[in-house]
């Protein structure tokens, strides 16, 4: 798909992605997937609802099945695998606790369902579950049964739980989906600060970019079944690959183009925009707000009127409507800007991104 | 899991009637109910105990008697655990997987709730009888089934196969896959997901439904009247004798009969609510009994 999804040879991969396509029905889930994950790497699954990223999760983690393509876990084909010799650690969305069993059950239930001859003593048991509660800081909480937890003190016990089995990976879906925000924050930096003091291999899915380009080493940017981009957050803030990929990212404006002979013009006026790189006919260009800063019409990317001036926290925003074509581009502005409404303003870009075909 | 219930409004909310509408409806409605429900109730225990309690132990101690109490607890003891299990099974297909014919098939749980029972009787006759479809084969090889104890059997669990099913379906509907999910993801094998995690999250239901399934199994008249041909000390049901002692002016052993019936109503009600009362959360958010 691009440079960056290998980011490690298969050999030392500790998940290989494999061209992984799922179909529910006539739907396609998940379009011939591919990526690698190196070790100890900690890896967002991002996109829109629909966009396949809990399904290929669930596929890592052998509760789905594959239709085409392979997965791989420490170099060895575990396509095949049942999840139950898949050895991840899977928490759940909404945790999936075992609501009749105490937080110490919960936790021991990896280690009691293990075949008899590799099952623990109950006294190993106890304290590889002790070390477990100590490690999640829940320390004391054992005899406590779910219902009586705080939203925040369950996902630690379902990371407990997933992480008794010494999982070769550790997966996590939606992992503060359930939670209110200011928990969220906190579970935020907690799991990044956990994830390098253990440095378990870990994928998660979000539908929260900000979440996903805080908190992971890099992210995988799904839509409608296909892998649009794997990369660390600048890369994918700063060369996003596809038009999904830069509107999905950051607050983007589009406006369409034409494109003749490598010029982007728009009602006529050539935009001053390399175009190089597409092919004539309609393209689209996108920019995002902080890069636009007003300047003199005769030097401008985007000329348009301005509709509309609201006061934000530090400064004011202003909706342009571009080249009289309707198409709206927000810049900011400082507080005491001169401009008015109606006025006419040029726009330079000091950054944009210009993609052949029409809007996404 | 679920958040406490919010506090009921006060009652001089705007939805709240004058007093004398609130007096003279919960005065009908108490009314109502004790002319219907605790009359009858009350009518039974006294005519069972009027001729003193030795002649209840007479009437039950009745060689008759005897005979069809150990029927009915032989024929309950036969549907409803098999009933425990077509519930559970049922609800697992029907909760857990999506497949062809699923709406059919919890449209036919419910049929014998809206069958008389009359009918399910008779369904067995025409296909057991000695003109039944499978009567001749059956002759031929000296397998009785109508007017004996198997068809006894076959008639209860026809009768009583919603309750269990019914109470766990949308209960597992709403517990969802993931609890199984996460067992499987720590290694645990199917059988071990079922005992640890499964039947653990619908043991108060299936107890209940256990419980209702049981009730009806004793209780049930109508199909079984059809099918067991009456045969005293053989074919004869708790229900059954009862009418039987009363057709024949009996009535003070149809009274004792009578009365171990309504206590095992009795019985199972308080069971009932105390199950609604302790598990609430976990039969159901919302009742529909």
């Amino acid at each position: 798909m691009n440079s960056t999804g290998a980011a490690v040879t298969e050999g030392e991969a500790a998940i290989v992605v494999d061209g992984v396509t799922k179909l529910f029905g006539p739907l396609a889930a998940l379009r011939e997937v591919t990526f690698d994950i190196a070790p100890g790497e900690l890896v967002a699954l991002l996109g829109p609802s629909g966009s396949g990223k809990t399904t290929l999760l669930r596929v890592l983690a052998g509760l789905e099945h594959p239709d085409g393509g392979r997965v791989l876990i420490d170099g060895a084909d575990a396509t095949g695998l049942r999840v139950q010799d898949r050895q991840v650690g899977f928490v759940f969305q909404h945790y999936a606790l075992f609501r009749h069993m105490s937080v110490f059950e919960n936790i021991a239930y990896g280690l009691r369902a293990r075949p008899r001859r590799r099952r623990p003593a109950e006294a190993d048991i106890r304290r590889r579950v002790g070390e477990l509660l100590d490690l999640v800081q829940l320390g004391g909480l054992d005899a406590r049964y779910p219902g009586q937890l705080s939203g925040g003190q369950r996902q630690r016990v379902a990371l407990a739980r997933a992480l008794a089995i010494e999982p070769r990976v550790l997966l996590l879906d939606e992992p503060f989906g359930a939670l209110d925000a200011k928990v969220r924050r906190e579970l935020r930096r907690w799991i990044r600060e956990f994830h390098d003091r253990t440095g378990h291999t870990t994928v998660f899915v979000t539908h929260d970019q900000d979440e996903a380009l805080e908190l992971a080493d890099r992210v995988a940017i799904l839509h409608k079944g296909r892998l649009e981009q794997i990369g660390v957050a600048d890369d994918i803030h700063d060369n996003p690959a596809s038009p999904f990929v830069t509107t999905f990212v950051g607050e983007t404006a589009s406006v369409p183009v034409t494109v003749k002979g490598g010029r982007a013009r728009l009602e006529g006026r050539d935009l001053r925009v390399d175009a190089s790189h597409c092919p004539d006919g309609p393209a689209c260009l996108y920019v995002r707000p902080p890069d636009l800063a007003p300047c003199d019409t005769a030097e401008a990317t985007l000329i348009g009127a301005i509709s509309l001036l609201r006061r934000t926290g530090a400064g004011r925003r202003a909706e342009i409507a571009v080249d009289g074509a309707g198409h709206v581009v927000e810049v900011d502005l400082p507080v005491d800007t001169t401009l008015r409404p109606g006025d006419l303003v040029g726009l330079k870009a000091t950054r944009h991104w210009l993609f052949p075909g029409d809007a996404e | 899991m679920h958040e406490p219930a919010p506090p009921p409004p006060a009652p001089d909310s705007v939805l709240s009637e004058p007093l004398a509408v609130r007096v003279a409806l919960t005065a009908l409605a108490v009314l109502f109910l004790g002319l219907f429900v605790l009359l009858p109730l009350v009518v039974v225990f006294t005519e069972a105990l009027r001729p003193g309690l030795a002649a209840v132990r007479d009437a039950l101690a009745d060689e008759d008697a005897m005979a069809a109490i150990r029927l009915t607890l032989l024929v309950a003891a036969i549907s409803v655990p098999l009933n425990a299990v077509f519930g559970v099974a049922a609800a697992w297909a029907v909760a857990k997987f999506e497949f062809p014919g699923k709406s059919l098939l919890v449209t036919l749980i419910d049929l014998p709730f809206s069958v008389s029972p009359v009918v399910s009787g008779l369904v067995f006759v025409l296909l057991f009888g000695a003109q039944g479809l499978f009567g001749p084969w059956l002759r031929a090889h000296d397998v009785e089934i109508i007017f004996a104890v198997p068809g006894i059997v076959l008639a209860t669990v026809f009768v009583t196969l919603p309750f269990v099913a019914r109470e766990l379906i949308p209960l597992m509907q709403e517990q969802g896959m993931a609890d199984e999910e996460a067992a499987l993801t720590l290694g645990a094998g199917g059988l071990r997901v079922f005992l640890t995690v499964t039947l653990p999250n619908i043991r108060w239901a299936l107890l209940y439904g256990v419980l209702l399934c049981n009730a009806r199994a004793m209780g049930e008249f109508g199909a079984v009247s059809v099918v067991s041909g009456h045969i005293r000390g053989l074919t004869n049901t708790m229900p059954l004798h009862v009418e039987i002692l009363y057709n024949e002016y009996q009535f003070a052993a149809a009274f004792a009969v009578a009365s171990l019936l309504a206590l095992l109503a009795l019985v199972t009600l308080a069971a009932k609510s105390i199950l609604e009362w302790r598990y609430a959360d976990e039969l159901n958010g919302s009742r529909r009994h």
